[in-house]
């Protein structure tokens, strides 16, 4: 019955929250059939891909394969396997997601999830033992600097697809920013992070330019614009000069004209009333 | 209905409204009786569209009263939607919320209101979370709303305000947004509830600029409007929880509020009143609230409303009344 009002309420509280609510019922004398509730949750996202209940209840259901894994009490080393194969596959789903629509925001939201439970998963594990169809995808995380290419590469294709889209320019700021990619390139080399912003600050001027000749009136992207002030002043304070210098200032004042929506937070930050990086 | 720029806010239009969704003619349609789990927060709704139109006693004081009290479960010491129902923690601060603004706490008696706050102790978790009723639904809201009830009740201690604080801080995402629950994603009416939470735990400090960035990207152009989630399209009730948030911050100076009205009054249904979620759409008494604060929010002089606090979406001079919680200074 509940299947029935979720396809015609994909969007009501009361109706997953129920479904929950006998889930865990069913769970207690481990009769829950939960690929059954992983397929049921695919299928309503693929009506609909930013369904939010959809994404909440898919993490729900993973996390509840991972509870029953536990309540097993298997050998350790398994448990931690079975676990990786299941975030893994969460992973591959995210691409999959984004891959088709790069808009959409949630299941790069996934992503920024994932990730790190994914690096605590195989953190300090040599070997992967049989990951299956997941082999080539755990390899990603041998190292950050690899998964950060990874994911910058991603990214690129997205920025150049659709350089208004807003979701992607947001997983960008957090990869560029993130302690778990940021330390680690910090600790190996002093100049892997600056290189990294740099020739991302060069992709971007590059779409840039792209953006402002096939614009009617020569504008500049606003998406971009704003991403070549948070790159120079992540530069800047890399290099530790001064965050707000003549370009970045330049920038600022050009993105009030661009958005006007959001002249007060650019005049706010030209000011130093508000921080570059946010 | 129009999207005309120009348009003026039709105040006694709204009034009519508001007045007319319990009138005996709407109480013979099947609808109504299908909403009658919302009739409590349906009843705020339009007392405090009304009361931010100065226009509360256009209601039957006694008779709304009298239905607020008839909802109060002695059993749990909580409100249900309609009488007989389950008691929930949204619907017991809807009823809080209408006697505050009749001014009719004191309908209450101590040991009703002890009760109260005793249903909403029960429904807290040792993560700092609360859960809506005792089916065991976990959201930030229920979070907002239950400090909000043990405010009302001058419940608060440091311990409640110290881990609810901590359990919303866990709900925020890399954007400086906040979801229902830890790794949930973003979403501006969470948000609304975990800057509401935090101010009345006395902590909005503990947030960076990220969210007010991350709320000012919610308005999207042609109209303005505000958009509830990264690439998707405005609806009118963000207008309410974007612009509260950013008064909350001191940050709506961060986006367009000129823009953000037209928007709104385009939202407007210039025959027989209220609000509907975009402009042409089926009117209801949740935009219609939410937008009438929005508005008082952006410019109370201008449309001649009362002002509103941004917080405890009460108008303030009922607001004003509440002692808020505060951290104790000697450390």
């Amino acid at each position: 019955m509940l299947k029935g009002m979720l396809r015609e309420f994909p969007k009501c509280y009361w109706i997953w929250n129920h479904r929950r609510w006998c889930l865990e019922d069913l769970s207690k004398d481990h009769i829950a059939d939960w690929k059954y509730e992983l397929g049921l949750v695919l299928k309503v996202l693929e009506m609909d891909s930013r369904n939010f209940h959809g994404w909440h209840y898919r993490r729900y259901v993973v996390w509840s394969i991972e509870r029953e894994l536990l309540e097993a009490q298997g050998d350790a080393k398994k448990l931690q396997m079975s676990s990786l194969k299941l975030y893994l596959a969460e992973y591959v789903y995210a691409t999959s997601k984004i891959k088709k629509n790069i808009s959409n925001f949630s299941a790069w939201h996934s992503r920024s999830k994932l990730i790190p439970k994914i690096m605590i998963l195989t953190s300090g594990v040599n070997d992967m033992g049989d990951l299956g169809e997941y082999a080539e995808t755990v390899q990603l995380f041998k190292s950050p600097l690899k998964l950060l290419n990874y994911e910058l590469d991603l990214v690129k294709t997205g920025m150049f697809m659709d350089a208004a889209d807003t979701s992607v320019w947001l997983f960008m700021r957090w990869l560029l920013t993130d302690d778990i990619f940021v330390n680690e390139l910090k600790k190996s080399s002093g100049d892997t992070y600056l290189q990294i912003l740099e020739q991302q600050l060069s992709n971007v001027t590059e779409l840039n330019e792209l953006e402002k000749e096939d614009s009617p009136l020569q504008h500049d992207n606003v998406g971009c614009v704003k991403m070549i002030v948070f790159i120079r002043a992540l530069i800047n304070k890399q290099r530790e000069k001064a965050l707000l210098d003549k370009e970045v200032i330049e920038s600022l004042n050009l993105l009030t004209e661009l958005d006007p929506l959001r002249k007060g937070h650019y005049l706010d930050q030209i000011n130093g009333l508000s921080p570059l990086t946010c | 209905m129009s999207n005309d720029h120009t348009t003026s806010f039709e105040k006694q239009l709204h009034i009519k409204y508001i007045q007319n969704l319990d009138s005996k003619v709407t109480k013979e349609t099947y609808e109504y009786w299908l909403l009658e789990h919302l009739r409590l927060n349906g009843l705020y709704w339009g007392v405090m569209a009304l009361a931010t139109m100065n226009s509360k006693e256009s209601l039957p004081e006694e008779e709304v009263v009298s239905f607020v009290l008839s909802c109060y479960d002695a059993t749990t010491g909580g409100f249900a939607a309609y009488p007989g129902h389950d008691a929930h923690i949204l619907t017991t601060l809807s009823g809080l919320q209408i006697l505050l603004i009749y001014d009719r706490l004191n309908a209450l008696d101590e040991s009703q209101k002890a009760q109260t706050a005793e249903f909403v102790l029960s429904l807290r978790l040792d993560d700092g979370s609360f859960t809506g009723d005792r089916f065991g639904e976990i959201d930030t809201r229920f979070v907002f709303v239950a400090v909000y009830v043990l405010t009302i009740l001058q419940r608060m201690t440091t311990e409640i305000a110290e881990s609810s604080q901590n359990f919303i801080m866990d709900c925020q995402n890399f954007d400086g947004g906040f979801g229902m629950f830890p790794v949930a994603e973003s979403h501006a009416a969470q948000v609304y509830t975990c800057v509401g939470a935090l101010a009345l735990c006395d902590s909005l400090s503990s947030l960076s600029d990220m969210t007010a960035s991350w709320l000012s990207e919610r308005q999207v152009l042609p109209l303005g409007g505000f958009n509830g989630r990264p690439e998707k399209l405005p609806d009118l009730c963000y207008s309410w929880w974007v612009l509260l948030s950013l008064v909350a911050l001191n940050k709506a100076h961060w986006i367009n509020t000129e823009k953000l009205e037209s928007f709104i009054l385009g939202c407007q249904d210039l025959e027989d009143g209220g609000f509907a979620d975009r402009p042409g759409n089926q009117t209801d008494v949740y935009h219609t609230c939410f937008s009438i604060c929005g508005l008082a929010l952006a410019s109370a002089d201008k449309y001649s409303l009362e002002e509103v606090d941004p917080v405890l979406c009460l108008p303030k001079s009922v607001a004003s009344k509440l002692k808020l919680y505060k951290k104790s200074s000697i450390i």
